[in-house]
């Protein structure tokens, strides 16, 4: 997953939208532990709840207990599903929810403020920090952020996509922070 | 014009620039770094408003947010911003200010006649003589009322210009409240640890009561330079906690200072949500009044108040000037106006003796000692006061001007919405607060602590103990500057009210008097609240700060009990009054609510369609502007003849995977969905535990441990709670998963008699023959190149396909079946045309769901499994939810083919002309002459044949309907399996 | 942000639920789902059951246990232990562990 290079350099808050494909994970009743221990064998890292860990293929994140959000780079439809399950056995249910969310990509230092006035969780740097992962709601959207050390990764159902967009650009105006319009990126 | 005037440059001065401003169409002269305030006391501006109730004239009285008078109305073009205190409003060049209540003018106010009448306009006057007769309260009393009460008037209209308010998220280890010397010193020993720290401070000003001691500034400048140095200490000024709201919760209101007449960007106000872990409330003290005949008058004020004005901006508030206090803080005021050469007349304790009375006599004051002021006089302001002294001699002062202190009173709203303990100390003659240890800690003066040095070491105290509470164990405290040491310091005196003749006011903006407050004791009201209410006392946007106190004490006295059993009433939030915009945040205009679009909206705009908010969901009402009957019900009939494709992405899509999933279904639906087969769908009945229906849809089973769900769209989210707190809690052990999957998945519906030959064009090898895919046959297709999902489904009562594709696909595929499929006749069809085919075919919509509808109610008794549990078995089979009198599902149609059928038209017995039920659902039927619809009807289903009157009241019509079957069309089904 | 927060009495308008899997969090992200002290009875039962089970609450002066059910984090249904008058929060467990309900209250 790539992201679209910004267009002014000296803008404070970007935010890109990058169309990678997005799997979601669920063990099986009581099969968790082989589930993870599948995912490591194919060097999948199943994090535990409120993390993430990142991979040259995948992002992984988990919000949910025993279940969890893969991002991979963009495959024809339904491919990256495909395989995640063959990876992870029988032991899991995936769901493809590519079309379901989208991945808005937020870069710079100042995307702790721009959220400050919708995101009601505590976003110092020294406590949610890259390897971390949580679900919480953001303009009355419930959405699933990511840090990363270059910004946030933030999954937002693909419905509420505009509404998220609009509300981020209306709060870094409101927070006087110069933004940028979304771009789409293509696919990579 | 008065005696106050400007001496000399004051501490918060930027600057020597002239600052021009308009305060009621007069031209005036200020300084950088006034308040409106200042800059009207620094001009000889004695009366700057009217009261509430007897419009007397009113002065400046304080410094702060504690201003009860000096209430304007800013203007800035056609904006007016009203209740605004002179106090805390910066001036800048360019200001335009207005005083309020009065008409029509402040000199001159019409209703001041009602001060003549002040002794027969006690509390509850209104109450007890605009009673009689009724009706002349809404058309007489009421608007005489309202024009004579009220503050300034409000204006309801905000411009485009006005800057968007927003709220603010923010978390902290310890919000520190005040930065006065206790605050100061606090978030210094607590920042120094290495935790967060918020420190709001009300004022724009950092310091409290250093600010007003000029031994303490380098000690202020000094610790204030240390503490912008810790990165993890954040420092806000001029923004006030709002409301304590449990939890570690607290509002904040952060006000940006308006510095210029530009038109203003940026927002006006920030409201921060705060949540902490602990507090320490340092906020300080409010000086209170005295009661007394005359003081009210412009020319009284309070003395610390005065001292900021003199100290703040060298600003002197008389030219003969005494002062009566009961306690030492006000001698500050007198020695600091005599260095500047202010002259003091003379000050009058109500204390035999105190230390700092010897100073002053030592600093060549004059000092009545033991004696009082029993009223001060003036017509339209302070002409003199009149003295008893020791010995009970009366003599008369001619002063200009009279600074009151009756002590100083702890601000403990705060503390009372955490939950404080209040203690009275008689020391302070005022009540104290203490903090459960979990939730923080109280320091400095509203501690009852005395003297700057003592707030400081208080603050210190305070902060060990927070770092204690959070597990730091003992602190290596950070040096501190050195500071001055208290002066030694008397004990005050209570003083509560001067009696005589003439108002003694407690409350200056309601215009409350000690006499009301005895009314109110005498007439029943006697607790606190009630006295309260009775009285308007401390109701004011002033919340009383200045004088609450001193009325609850005159209750106590008049009572004959303690103060503490008094008590006082409860500080709700907000602190002070707060402008809806600012709690609004940006929440308002297009970013309210979230708006919901389908995956193809921008599709459905280019092709004309009227959108509607339905829910949060933005949906094609009709493809075309014209959104008459006419253009529905051309769409529709093109799915009874032809074909048509709408698009139903909003329909809620969970699945339901695992060993257990057939199992969980059963128990979550009532009828069976274990026995569905592979590649079939199913009708869906879902009921809450009472019995009523909850929802319904469609199940398809996609594989063996397999299910997809679908859910009307205004249940999708309700549905899913259901689904989930049912596994987690009455079903944990069963291997099931339930995945929300409705925006991943696009949706749309091709009907109409020609929709197999068109989707047997488009999909890749897919043999679309009853005998291949009959009617509920469910199965995985390509689309396009896409893979997606197929379903034999029919809403519209027509022989219909439903057609799922990932929704990021949703555009291509959608444009491919509209280029193949517009050939063949293809269109597509919006939310009226698809609810129009639905209500003739009987289908069921939020309207008859109404949750109120049984099964039986429905028609759909016979569904529910008979044996067997499942959510709602039992409770649905209580007698009184089957058959009966119920409201239960019909069909409506006039007799009269012209005659419009309303939702919401009452059907009533021939005979009796009882109502039996109403229309839920109206609509032109697509092939027959006149309308048909549904409704809810008592004993309905044993109706069918029955003629009703219909009417609808609102719209003047009765006509007479025939009851039917609601089915209207096709109901032996050989459409949909044609 | 600590726990303690959460179980700080007094009056409160403002819930924050220590969540077992998400960490504290504003009551705005949980939808309350009742009564958690009562449990659904078996299938035959009786109407007498349903009914004590759909309608019947007692209305606690003091400790209530309640279902929470964390929509918009981890989802996860939580069983609160509060208290009706200071709104303290004694614990958050999930489910299928035991009920920690104050001694008090036993």
């Amino acid at each position: 997953m790539s992201v679209a290079e910004p267009v002014h350099p000296n803008a404070a808050l970007r935010f890109a939208v990058s169309s990678g494909d997005l799997v979601e994970v669920v063990a099986r009743r009581g099969r968790h532990r082989d589930l993870v221990y599948a995912a490591r064998a194919r060097e999948l890292l199943l994090p535990t709840v409120g993390e993430a860990t990142w991979s040259d293929t995948f992002v992984t994140a988990c919000t949910r207990v025993d279940r969890w959000w893969i991002i991979g780079p963009t495959r024809p439809p339904a491919e990256t599903a495909a395989r995640v399950a063959g990876m992870l056995g029988s032991g899991a249910i995936v769901v493809d929810q590519s079309s379901g969310y989208e991945t808005v990509d937020l870069i710079g230092n100042d995307w702790r403020s721009a959220l400050a006035s919708g995101c009601r969780l505590d976003l110092d740097k020294e406590i949610f920090r890259p390897g971390h992962a949580a679900a919480t709601t953001i303009a009355q959207v419930n959405v699933v952020l990511i840090p990363h050390p270059s910004g946030l990764l933030v999954l937002v159902p693909t419905t509420y996509a505009q509404h998220f967009r609009e509300w981020l650009t209306h709060r870094a105006t409101a927070l006087d922070l110069p933004s940028q319009q979304p771009t789409a990126e293509a696919p990579t | 014009m008065s005696g106050s005037t400007r001496l000399g440059s004051g501490l918060f001065d930027r600057g020597t620039t002239p600052i021009r401003f308009r305060f009621d169409g007069t031209a005036y002269v200020g300084r950088a770094g006034d308040t409106l305030a200042a800059a009207l006391l620094a001009n000889g501006v004695q009366v700057v408003g009217r009261s509430f109730k007897y419009h007397r004239r009113r002065g400046i009285y304080t410094a702060g947010p504690e201003e009860p008078c000096a209430l304007v109305t800013l203007i800035d073009g056609k904006q007016r911003e009203p209740n605004r205190p002179a106090t805390l409003v910066p001036l800048f060049d360019g200001l335009v200010a207005e005083s309020q209540n009065r008409w029509p003018s402040l000199r001159y106010d019409v209703l001041s006649l009602f001060g003549l009448l002040s002794r027969f306009l006690p509390a509850g006057f209104y109450y007890k003589t605009f009673m009689w007769p009724a009706f002349a309260w809404e058309r007489l009393y009421e608007p005489l009322i309202r024009r004579a009460a009220g503050l300034g008037r409000l204006q309801a209209l905000t411009t485009p210009t006005t800057a968007p308010a927003e709220t603010v998220h923010d978390h902290t280890e310890v919000l520190v409240v005040g930065a006065g010397p206790a605050g100061l010193s606090a978030a210094y020993v607590l920042g120094s640890t290495g935790l967060r720290v918020i420190l709001a401070e009300q004022d724009s000003h950092l310091g409290g009561g250093t600010l007003l001691d000029p031994a303490w500034h380098a000690w202020r400048t000094a610790l204030l330079a240390r503490l912008t140095c810790l990165p993890n200490v954040r420092i806000w000024a001029q923004t006030t906690v709002i409301g304590a709201y449990g939890h570690g919760v607290y509002g904040a209101l952060e006000s940006f200072a308006r510095t210029t007449s530009a038109p203003q960007t940026a927002a006006p106000e920030r409201l921060h949500v705060v949540r902490a872990a602990a507090t320490v409330l340092a906020t300080g003290c409010v000086e209170r009044l005295i009661a007394l005949p005359g003081n009210d008058l412009p020319g009284v004020l309070l003395a610390g108040a005065a001292l900021r004005y003199l100290v703040g901006h060298g600003i002197s508030a008389g030219h003969r000037t005494a002062v009566f206090t009961n306690n030492d803080e006000a001698y500050s005021t007198a020695l600091e106006y005599m260095r500047q050469g202010s002259p003091i007349e003379a000050i009058i304790d109500v204390r035999e003796y105190s230390p700092a009375a010897d100073r002053a006599r030592g600093a060549g004051l004059t000092v009545y000692a033991g004696a009082k002021v029993e009223a001060i006089v003036g017509s339209h302001c302070v002409r003199a006061i009149r003295v008893r002294d020791r010995e009970g001699q009366r003599f008369t002062l001619a002063v200009d001007c009279v600074l009151l202190s009756g002590g100083q009173t702890p601000a403990t709203a705060l503390a009372t919405q955490l939950g404080a303990e209040l203690r009275w100390s008689s020391s302070m003659a005022a009540f104290i607060p203490d903090l459960a240890p979990v939730i923080g800690q109280v320091a400095g003066s509203t501690h009852g602590v005395c003297g700057l040095a003592s707030a400081v070491a208080d603050g210190i105290s305070a902060a060990e103990r927070i770092a204690a509470t959070l597990g730091l164990g003992a602190l290596q405290l950070p040096p501190f500057p050195p500071a001055p040491n208290d002066a030694p310091r008397g004990d005050l005196e209570p003083c509560w009210e001067i009696p005589g003749a003439g108002a003694a006011f407690v409350d200056l903006q309601h215009d409350v008097t000690t006499a009301d407050i005895r009314l109110a004791r005498r007439e029943g009201y006697e607790h606190v609240e009630h006295m309260k209410r009775y009285t308007t006392h401390g109701m004011a946007t002033d919340q009383g700060r200045i004088g609450g106190l001193v009325g609850n004490a005159v209750l106590a006295i008049a009572r004959g009990i303690d103060f503490a059993e008094v008590g006082q009433p409860k500080a709700r939030p907000f602190l002070e009054p707060v402008p809806f915009a600012a709690l609004a945040g940006g929440e308002t205009g297009a970013h309210f609510k979230p708006k919901r679009r389908l995956p193809l909206h921008d599709w459905h705009a280019a092709a004309g369609a009227t959108f509607v908010n339905a829910g949060l969901w933005l949906r094609p009402l009709v493809y075309a502007q014209d959104t008459s009957w006419s253009t529905v019900m051309a769409e529709a009939r093109h799915v009874r003849r032809e074909v048509g494709i709408t698009d139903v992405s909003s329909l809620g899509k969970i699945e339901v995977t695992g060993s257990d999933a057939a199992a969980f279904l059963d128990c979550l639906y009532a009828n069976t969905l274990s026995t569905l087969t592979m590649g079939r769908c199913r009708y869906g009945l879902m009921l809450r535990e009472d019995g009523i229906v909850l929802d319904d849809g469609t199940v398809a089973r996609l594989g063996k441990d397999h299910f997809l769900l679908t859910t009307t769209t205004v249940n999708a989210a309700t549905v899913l709670e259901h689904l989930e707190f049912h596994r987690q809690t009455v079903y944990p052990h069963w291997d099931v998963a339930i995945t929300d999957v409705g925006d991943h998945w696009a949706q749309f519906a091709v009907a109409g008699p020609l929709s197999r030959a068109l989707l047997s064009e488009i999909l890749e090898n897919t043999d679309l023959s009853n005998a291949a895919f009959p009617f509920m046959a469910a199965a995985g297709v390509r689309v396009a190149g896409i893979p997606g999902r197929l379903f034999r489904i029919s809403f519209s009562g027509e022989l219909a396909y439903e057609v799922a594709v990932p929704a990021r696909h949703a555009l291509g595929v959608w444009s491919t079946l509209i280029a193949l499929g517009t050939p063949m006749g293809l269109k597509p069809y919006g939310l009226d045309a698809l609810n129009t085919l639905r209500i003739e075919k009987g289908h069921m919509t939020g309207a008859e769901l109404n949750g109120q509808t049984t099964a039986s109610d429905l028609g759909l008794g016979r569904l529910c499994k008979a044996h067997g549990d499942y959510i709602g078995a039992t409770l649905r089979r209580r007698p009184a939810l089957n058959g009966g009198t119920r409201l239960e599902l019909v069909g409506v149609r006039p007799i009269d083919g012209e005659q419009r059928l309303r939702n919401g038209t009452h059907l009533l017995d021939p005979d009796s002309g009882a109502s039996l039920g109403f229309v839920t659902s109206a609509t032109p039927a697509t092939e027959q002459v006149g309308w048909v619809g549904l409704a809810l009807l008592s004993g309905g289903h044993a109706r069918h044949g029955q003629r009703l009157i219909a009417t609808a009241p609102i719209h003047d019509e009765t006509y007479a309907v025939d009851i039917t079957s609601p089915h209207h069309l096709d109901p032996e089904n050989t459409r949909v399996r044609g | 942000m600590n726990a303690a927060q959460a179980r700080i009495p007094g009056p409160t308008e403002m819930l924050r639920i220590q969540c077992p899997h998400c960490g504290c969090r504003d009551e705005t992200e949980f939808r309350y789902r009742g009564d958690a002290s009562i449990s659904r009875p078996l299938a035959d039962a009786g109407e007498a059951a349903f009914v004590h089970y759909v309608y019947h609450r007692n209305n606690p002066k003091g400790w209530h246990v309640e279902w929470w059910l964390h929509v918009s984090g981890c989802r996860a249904v939580l069983r609160v232990v509060r208290h009706t008058v200071t709104h303290e929060i004694h614990s958050v467990t999930l489910p299928q562990e035991p009920v920690d309900i104050p001694w008090e209250a036993r």
